[in-house]
């Protein structure tokens, strides 16, 4: 007797994984020569060569942002950079369970990277609208600070793939990091801090639409927000 | 390593091996001074660990206005003239290379940064960038553009001062890019550990042209307009850059020893060799002739320092993440998954 399979979610003890991955050593990675190179169309099937992802999740753990992302801008396409191996796998099977489901999510997916090393190399400059930086490992040890995803160094880079007026949104839960990301992105020149208004919907979602976030908002903790603004360069050569 | 580099300022070449530094010009060697040696360490006295590495010269750089930059393994960053030593400073981590210019000194280092130093007294450095890995190489246009190469693949160019800013990336290396030359403020050259020499438009960030090695791994480059020469440990082919920037071979010389490093002149190349020894080549419309070893009798030239060339590692292809492994364990649970089901509903049915 055939019966029709209900759609398989995967569950996550099958994902287990061991939450810091060391971002400066040479995992094996398949990561495009360039952004022309990029295949996005494996991942996205209904991208049509006019499109190009606007949103990046970077560090998206298990979804949950890129889930309801997807469905707030449905015209838009997003992807998340996950540089675990289980959890970067956990996210390609929601999308692919609930791409069968629904009509919607089509439009996001995720892509096991390093995005510390290789943000270049999958986006051209300017190309990027939003980037989400949200929960980043804190990495608390001195010697641990060059890991954080947030750095002078780093800064740059974003502000390459992103577009002038493009905003890069903040959550942390971890006061210092919050005010580390501030200062690093307040202190250089092509950011600076921006108020979202209130029609920005991806603003709204920031904190209760990730597994951390809500984790946080179930122990009664704190998060806090920035968001931050792509600016021209003030210098003049 | 052992360094050469041609000053086209003054028409000779500085010679850097093991501590000492020396100008080549005129048929004659004289000693510069022996670099690496430190400033007193600052007031708060953070004492460096003693090094067990002997101390060489890892880069120079040259202005036009006489000044002469070099950077030591020991972190040493010191420039000189014609009437010696002007000042010295410290890295914060092991430079890789150095760049000078009328005001400035730009090194770089093994931790993916790169500093500006004044040039008068060496005391303000300032950051400029930053990449994920080892900084190998630099170069810098007349037009305000800094370009750095690392050691995943990248070629990055930023504006300068205001390095913040990247103007574009040249992606196409599939190793570490470890020199990096301009031809002119439009066209660089970039030999990689994928033994790739690849030809880049700065203007379109485009790749004009690629050429695979077919003697081992690139060593060093040089340029003389029009001619690129490229080392390998056995080779030195001599391409001419034509105004439409191709490039075509014009000659190749075998060596008898091992190549450590080399420059050329318009009119000379001149190779440091494993042996050690130092050969004077003429070079003529692209072609080297006439090879000879220059002496080192009168014993101004120490040559037993010789540190050989390092090219770095090349990136393991180690999964060190798991990943296949995870792979075929999900397979198997997703097959032991299924088999239940169907047990399951065949007991039902």
């Amino acid at each position: 007797m055939a019966v029709a399979a209900a759609v398989k979610h995967p569950k996550k003890r099958n994902y287990r994984q061991r939450a810091h991955s060391n971002p400066l050593s040479d995992h094996s990675f398949d990561y495009p020569l360039s952004p022309d190179a990029m295949d996005w169309s494996k991942l996205y099937p209904r991208m049509t060569s006019n499109d190009q992802i606007k949103f990046c999740d970077v560090g998206c753990g298990y979804g949950g942002l890129l889930v309801t992302l997807s469905s707030l801008f449905p015209e838009t396409f997003m992807v998340g950079f996950e540089i675990r191996v289980k959890v970067s796998d956990y996210v390609n099977d929601r999308f692919l369970a609930l791409r069968q489901e629904n009509e919607v999510y089509h439009n996001a997916g995720v892509v096991r990277t390093n995005a510390m090393k290789y943000l270049p190399n999958f986006f051209k400059k300017g190309q990027l609208e939003k980037i989400f930086i949200l929960y980043p490992d804190p990495h608390f040890k001195r010697c641990k600070h060059k890991w954080r995803i947030v750095s002078e160094g780093l800064l740059a880079e974003y502000a390459y793939v992103l577009q002038i007026g493009g905003l890069v949104y903040t959550v942390s839960d971890v006061k210092e990091v919050h005010d580390w990301m501030v200062k690093h992105f307040t202190e250089f020149p092509l950011f600076e801090r921006h108020t979202p208004d209130e029609n920005d919907k991806a603003a709204q979602v920031l904190i209760g639409s990730t597994e951390e976030g809500k984790k946080v908002l179930r122990n009664k903790g704190e998060s806090w927000t920035a968001i931050f603004r792509r600016i021209e360069d003030p210098c003049i050569t | 390593m052992s360094v050469i580099f041609y000053d086209v300022h003054s028409d000779s070449f500085l010679i850097g091996i093991g501590v000492n530094l020396y100008r080549y010009a005129n048929q004659t060697i004289s000693h510069l001074m022996a670099c690496g040696s430190l400033p007193p360490p600052p007031p708060d006295g953070k004492k460096l660990p003693p090094n067990n590495e002997p101390a060489f010269v890892i880069g120079v750089s040259a202005n036009s206005r006489g000044k002469v930059a070099v950077v030591c393994n020991n972190k040493a960053v010191e420039v000189l003239d014609g009437t010696g030593r002007l000042a010295g400073a410290q890295a914060l981590k092991r430079p890789t290379s150095v760049k000078i210019t009328d005001s400035h000194i730009v090194v770089s280092d093994k931790a993916g940064d790169c500093y500006s130093f004044t040039l008068d007294d060496l005391c303000e450095s300032k950051y400029l960038l930053g990449h994920v890995s080892v900084v190998l190489d630099t170069a810098m246009t007349s037009d305000h553009l800094l370009i750095t190469s690392d050691r995943d693949e990248k070629i990055r160019v930023s504006r300068y001062p205001n390095c913040y800013n990247i103007e574009g990336y040249l992606l196409g290396h599939t190793e570490y890019v470890h020199k990096i030359l301009l031809l002119s403020d439009n066209l660089l050259a970039s030999i990689g550990g994928d033994r790739k020499l690849i030809l880049w438009d700065l203007e379109t960030y485009s790749n004009i042209q690629t050429i695979t090695s077919e003697h081992g791994d690139y060593i060093t480059m040089s340029y003389s307009a029009p001619y690129l020469l490229i080392y390998t440990a056995r080779h030195i082919t001599v391409y001419r850059v034509s105004d439409d920037a191709k490039l075509t071979q014009i000659s190749e010389t075998m060596l008898d020893q091992t190549l450590v490093s080399a420059a050329s002149s318009p009119k000379q190349v001149l190779v440091l060799s494993n042996k050690p020894e130092l050969m004077r080549f003429a070079f003529h419309e692209g072609t080297l002739s006439d090879g000879q070893v220059i002496s080192t009798e009168d014993s101004t030239l120490d040559l037993s320092e010789i540190v050989c060339t390092h090219l770095p590692d090349k990136k393991k292809t180690v999964d060190t993440a798991g990943f296949k492994e995870y792979f075929e364990r999900k397979k198997r649970r997703i097959e032991e998954e299924t088999i239940k089901e169907e047990m399951k509903s065949t007991k039902v049915s």
